[in-house]
């Protein structure tokens, strides 16, 4: 590691604050972890070479407070931050405090993180970078007629959709010319009524996509490489459960193209870091449009570490501290499939949390098998954050046996005291369409439908 | 037992090697710890100079806290102030000047104790009670974390 970075200090809690933690001590780099007085018995603050009591439970007042963060960097003589996901981690407005104390924010520039979270600003990036995106409205359609000329160019199936809705409301499929006579006031009204403003706009629907992200990693001397696909297409209200990779739908060619996509824009914003461009892949699993860029390492991460052999937070604290990749894109090779769980606090059957204490606890292992985690026996799970107790993640030949491992290692799994949601994925294993990769994003809501 | 006599004793004991004192007379019983002398190690934070590729020093396996807290007078009757902050504790508005407490010291509500200096600003703590000043828990210069004991203020 170069002299650059000495100190880290780690602005998060749970798994990836140990996933931090470990990849630093591995660099030969000293930690301080940061926690709130909820988590005075969490993992990282006992594996961190120091630790830092920066507030009360609420993460607003401590994990997210970002001049008692900056402090505890000062007290501690850290020279760099590295903010883990969520919290801090894709805030633009503390990496550039972070550039004005001359502490390393390990992520991406303040101006990089503020262009692609900006949703707009990041689609006409994309553009510009040539990366195609789903066919829609530039704005708002103003009125029947030129709904009905866009959708023509569109092509049916379209989504009619508010301007100012969301999560999930404010929207209607339209299948057809007539449908969309019928539909286009209707809504109009509809979301005049709901969210204040009757401005619809159209963008074309697709009927079974799977969401497909590519891992890049750029330095800060101009050179870049992906580490290839994740799919992780079987989500629950936008909230990913299972990840794996490769995704097992997409030919070598598509992976390429995909892969350039996302290169094309990483290059055209000048990104540092470690990074994924999210795509949306189509039912024909060859047209792919751009979502948007996560700035920051992923949950998701250790599936792409076990098929290409690269430690991807390794790779973001070397990146941060200005050396090169050193790895060039023809050295990167996918081996096998790899396949993660969340394993989290939660009910099975109602997705309810389930915070308290740990009264037993049994950790699968073998070959090929890793639980990414930060809880022990006897720890006491708080209700304050999410509910992520770890990530199960199996590495196999191919998918199938890899998949016959998960089911091995969840069986071995034990949580006492608490209840989690690791049956839950018995059963999705053991359902035909996951076996036989015959799903969508939809698949799950389904699944979940029929069972209740 | 008049607080004079009792100030003398401290002072004595602060100028002396003695770590900690304990007596008993009649049915008054004292006890006097100096806080630094048995500290734990406090973590070195003057500026090491950039090592390239140096391996961590051999550490527990338990990590310890890095900002130790001194130990605490036994006294029923003191609250402690409690640091708002992450920061840097100093016991007086500038280096050299008067310490805004002493031990011993009365304070009325609002009087200044010490400042945190959290990014670069310096944060006035201020008495939430009135009372006297029974015990100083950190130095000046000393790191603080949120809601670290400061001082024992007895109301």
């Amino acid at each position: 590691m170069s002299g650059k970075i000495r100190k880290v200090l780690v602005a998060n809690r749970g798994e990836i604050a140990l996933r931090i933690i470990r990849a630093c001590r591995d660099l030969g780099l000293e930690t301080v972890a940061v926690y709130s007085q909820a988590d005075e018995h969490s993992l990282h603050v006992k594996l961190a070479d120091e630790a830092v009591c920066i507030g009360p439970p609420q993460s607003k007042l401590s994990y997210l407070n970002i001049p008692f963060v900056i402090a505890a960097a000062e007290v501690t003589g850290a020279d760099a931050i590295h903010p883990g996901y969520g919290f801090l981690a894709e805030n633009a407005e503390f990496a550039r405090i972070c550039r004005e104390c001359n502490i390393t924010f390990i992520g991406p520039s303040p101006e990089s993180i503020a262009l692609l979270g900006d949703k707009v600003a990041a689609r006409s990036t994309a553009t510009k970078a040539g990366i195609p995106l789903l066919p829609g409205t530039k704005g708002a359609v103003k009125d029947l007629a030129e709904a009905e000329k866009e959708a023509k160019r569109i092509g049916y199936p379209v989504i009619l959709k508010a301007s100012a809705g969301g999560g999930g409301r404010g929207i209607q499929i339209i299948r057809s010319h007539e449908n969309l006579i019928s539909a286009f006031d209707r809504v109009r009204s509809e979301a005049g009524a709901a969210f204040g403003s009757s401005e619809v706009y159209l963008e074309k629907f697709c009927e079974h996509p799977r969401h497909v992200e590519i891992q890049v990693a750029a330095d800060k001397n101009g050179n870049a490489i992906h580490l290839g696909e994740r799919d992780c297409t079987v989500q629950r209200r936008h909230q990913k459960l299972v990840e794996e990779a490769p995704c097992p739908v997409i030919s070598a060619e598509t992976r390429e193209k995909m892969g350039k996509a996302a290169l094309a824009l990483v290059n055209e914003v000048g990104y540092y870091n470690v990074g994924t461009v999210e795509f949306l892949l189509d039912s024909d699993h060859k047209s792919f449009y751009f979502m948007e860029m996560n700035t920051r390492v992923q949950v998701e991460h250790p599936v792409t570490e076990m098929i290409t052999g690269i430690d991807i937070v390794k790779l973001q604290l070397k990146i941060a501290a200005g050396e090169n990749l050193g790895i060039k894109q023809k050295d990167i090779q996918f081996r096998g499939h790899a396949i993660e769980c969340r394993i989290n606090a939660e009910d099975p059957e109602t997705f309810k949390p389930c915070p308290g204490k740990i009264e037993e606890l049994h950790v699968p292992g073998g070959f090929g098998v890793r639980f990414d985690s930060f809880i022990y026996d006897q720890y006491t799970v708080v209700p304050y954050y999410d509910s992520l107790l770890g990530k199960l993640i199996t590495h196999e030949e191919n998918r199938d046996l890899a998949i016959l491992k998960m089911e091995r290692a969840l069986s071995e799994l034990r949580v006492g005291g608490i209840k989690t949601n690791a049956s839950f994925y018995t059963k999705l294993f053991a359902h035909k369409k996951f076996k036989d990769n015959q799903y969508d994003t939809h698949f799950l809501e389904e699944f979940l439908a029929k069972k209740s | 037992m008049l607080l004079k006599e009792l100030e003398k004793i401290i002072r004595l004991v602060e100028k002396s090697g003695i770590a900690e004192l304990e007596w008993e007379k009649n049915k008054e019983r004292i006890r006097i710890k100096k806080p630094s002398s048995d500290a734990p190690a406090m973590v070195n934070y003057a500026a090491t100079p950039a090592t390239v590729m140096s391996a961590p020093t051999p550490k527990s396996t338990v990590a310890t806290s890095a900002l130790v807290e001194a130990p605490k007078t036994e006294n029923p009757r003191a609250k402690e102030v409690l640091s708002p902050f992450v920061g840097t504790f100093y016991a007086s508005a500038a280096p050299g000047a008067a310490k805004y407490v002493e031990v011993g010291h009365r304070v009325k509500k609002g009087d200044v104790l010490c400042i945190i200096e959290a990014m670069k600003i310096m944060n006035e703590i201020e008495a939430e009670w009135a009372g006297k000043v029974v015990n100083i828990l950190v130095k000046d210069g000393q790191p603080v974390q949120y809601g670290q004991a400061l001082f024992q203020v007895e109301p």
